[in-house]
């Protein structure tokens, strides 16, 4: 089994790699593989997942500054 | 944490007193098998030798060996990508790790001013998957 990775690209998708269950919006199992990229900007036609709309709307997304190293604190509000 | 069902049943096989204490010739094999089913911790597991008779081994099937759970991926329905559970981790393409708890929610409206976590945004432009 693999851990799975989460990864944030910059001014692009979530990607999922590994081994994991994904549960979609209408609260059904899907089975998109060990490799799902899912859409954060908001734009995609075909959500959960990415369809390059990041692409149009990129340039405004901007990732928390922690260049300082300071930890990135998260919130967990839904 | 010991249930002991093992040698209340079975003394003739388990006997905490002897050393070895469990005794291999001192029951059928299949009442070996039927004690340590019921082994309520997994302190007991058992599986067939490599010289065991396909048919007996055909009858009496080994348990699947458990998995270890992996995480869950939940898109929230107008909301974030929560993920939970399993053993995972996060980071950014250009920032390395990013140090997350056992809970994560990711940003799906691209709107956060905490990306790539969820602050909230999407209630507030009524983001929603509907297109």
């Amino acid at each position: 089994m693999k851990t799975m990775e989460v990864t944030i690209i910059d001014k692009g998708p979530i990607v999922l790699i590994g081994d994991f269950e994904l549960i979609d919006q209408h609260g059904e199992k899907r089975q998109l593989g060990n490799k799902v990229y899912l859409c954060r900007c908001g734009d995609s036609k075909n959500k959960p997942l990415c369809d390059g709309s990041h692409k149009k709307k990129w340039g405004e997304i901007k990732l928390a500054d922690n260049s300082k190293k300071k930890k990135i604190i998260q919130t967990s509000v839904f | 944490m010991h249930v002991t069902t093992c040698y209340k049943e079975l003394i003739e096989v388990f006997n905490p007193r002897n050393r070895p204490w469990i005794n291999m010739h001192g029951a059928p094999t299949e009442k070996i098998i039927e004690i340590v089913e019921k082994c309520p911790t997994d302190a007991l597991t058992w599986k067939w030798n490599k010289d065991v008779d396909p048919e007996i081994a055909r009858r009496i099937k080994e348990k699947p060996v458990e998995k270890v759970a992996v995480p869950t991926v939940k898109i929230m329905k107008d909301g974030p990508v929560v993920i939970r559970g399993g053993e995972f981790k996060v980071h950014s393409e250009s920032d390395g790790p990013i140090k997350t708890m056992k809970i994560t929610s990711l940003c799906r409206c691209g709107e956060s001013a905490n990306m790539p976590f969820c602050d909230g945004t999407h209630r507030k432009i009524g983001f929603t998957d509907d297109q």
